[in-house]
């Protein structure tokens, strides 16, 4: 059991992975989030504010215009020298700090969106893991000026590099895994058989965004087609409730993971419910390392059978 | 409904959407707002109340009209997920004030809340905020003096869903205040 659990997290890897995982991720949220401006939340009349257990426990005030426009600029700087692994400890720290200020604070108001949590939660596995390594600006500084204090000149395997992704991997598993079983615990499989879905779809379509619909007819469609809305809720909770399988076993991660991303992107198209964030994090499960090593030889196997 | 206790944030049990209730009504808050020349325009684009998104604002305004079967609603799943760990062998009535003290602070400021008083302190914000957006071109809607809120329902129980004509109610107007009904 716990060499299963070592060879799960600890395995040697190289750091070129986490590298080009972390530039994609935070490239993605900070193209997000880049024209956000948080300095409009100091506006917003207490007679919103519901806030979040820390920010009520704690008694956290939400601070004046100019220092949440401060603290804005702060975020999507430390995004972009996090994406680009430039000072990759401080910057990844800072993402993670002053991003849980300004969204669990945004979050305060009126309703807590989940879309975020998920982000958080990957800044803060990044922020203690040595994603600055590889495919970064530390390690190219590294190499060249000895003295620069982040990142790594020296390419090595490492179970350093392999921990991060996996664990990123386990919170997204768990994540899909509790919305499936908060699913399944509605009695004799209700949320399938009940129709439920299909009064979903038609209420959303007739509820939703009337001045701009993503594609107004699709949800009306689909729940005019009882059949095939039950089929598809049976599929989101096999999906969801299986996602922990992925972990496992390498067959059912090619079927579950690309099911759960294209599940989200049902959402966004048909009920409007979009979760960029949770795509964004969806980077981790793919082997950039290995994909990087094996394009150069296809390449090659290309250009030779072409000449 | 996995974890026992309320969602603490950015932890959650993901429960939306999860909770099967196949209903063929629906509803929606829907802002309109009064030009000089007392033409109504809906309010619907993400951009006219910006930072504030149509959900969160849609959320808001039912908290504000439904303080106390928010309240409710928090007791009862608070009340149930203490049958659910009445194994434990600690002090239930502790545990119950505790988890209630902590964990649901809508619990404390609903004995004073007067909804037309935050009706009329969240309309003149919006109001405010529509036109600081129409100024920094957010959106290009025409200028408003005042705003109203209507409740638009559809029934599609007998009715093919796209046929419906929703019922619209007006429940509050910035100019008038809450309606009666409500």
């Amino acid at each position: 059991m716990s060499s299963a659990f070592f060879s799960f997290f600890f395995r040697d890897a190289s750091c070129e992975n986490l590298g080009i995982c972390r530039f994609l991720f935070y490239g993605i949220i900070l193209c997000l989030y880049l024209e956000a401006d948080f300095s409009q939340w100091a506006k917003v009349p207490d007679v919103l504010w519901h806030p979040i257990f820390i920010f009520d426990f704690f008694r956290i005030p939400v601070l004046s215009a100019d220092t949440l426009r401060f603290l804005g600029i702060l975020w999507l700087t430390s995004l972009l020298f996090s994406a680009a692994g430039f000072l990759t400890r401080p910057s990844t720290l800072c993402s993670f700090i002053v991003g849980c200020y300004l969204l669990g604070m945004q979050n305060s108001f009126a309703k807590t969106h989940h879309t975020e949590s998920l982000m958080l939660v990957v800044f803060c596995v990044l922020c203690f893991s040595r994603c600055g390594d590889g495919f970064s600006l530390d390690a190219m500084l590294k190499s060249r000026y000895k003295w620069w204090p982040c990142g790594s000149g020296v390419k090595r395997l490492s179970p350093e590099y392999h921990w991060p992704v996996r664990l990123i991997w386990v919170m997204i598993a768990l994540v899909f895994c509790t919305a499936g079983i908060s699913k399944l615990r509605n009695p004799d499989f209700e949320w399938i058989t009940s129709e439920y879905m299909a009064t979903l779809f038609v209420n959303k379509g007739l509820t939703g965004d009337r001045v701009d619909p993503l594609i107004g007819w699709l949800p009306f469609w689909l729940g005019s087609k009882v059949w095939l809305s039950s089929i598809l809720a049976g599929l989101v909770v096999l999906l969801e409730s299986c996602a922990p399988l992925a972990l496992v076993n390498g067959y059912l991660r090619a079927v579950i993971i690309p099911g759960l991303f294209f599940m989200l992107l049902g959402f966004w198209a048909i009920i409007g419910a979009p979760f960029p964030q949770w795509l964004a994090a969806f980077v981790f499960w793919v082997p950039w390392g290995e994909l990087a090593v094996r394009r150069p030889a296809f390449f090659r196997n290309t250009r030779s059978a072409m000449f | 409904m996995v974890s026992p206790f309320p969602d603490i944030w950015p932890f959650s049990n993901y429960s939306m959407f999860s909770k099967a209730n196949p209903v063929t009504v629906a509803s929606n808050f829907e802002f309109y707002g009064l030009t000089s020349d007392g033409k109504e325009v809906l309010l619907d684009s993400k951009e006219v109340f910006f930072p504030l998104d149509c959900i969160r604002l849609k959320k808001g305004v039912t908290r504000i009209l439904n303080q106390e079967s928010f309240v409710n609603k928090q007791e009862e799943n608070l009340e149930s997920t203490l049958k659910r760990l009445r194994f434990l062998p600690v002090d239930h009535n502790s545990l119950k004030e505790s988890v209630r003290h902590l964990l649901l602070p809508y619990k404390k400021n609903n004995a004073t809340q007067d909804k037309e008083k935050e009706l009329h302190i969240l309309f003149d914000y919006l109001l405010s905020q529509y036109e600081h957006n129409r100024e920094v071109k957010l959106h290009d809607g025409p200028s408003i003096v005042s705003m109203n809120l209507y409740l638009t329902r559809w029934d599609w129980t007998d009715t093919p869903p796209r046929q419906v004509v929703p019922e619209i109610k007006l429940v509050y107007s910035s100019e008038y205040g809450l309606s009666e009904d409500e």
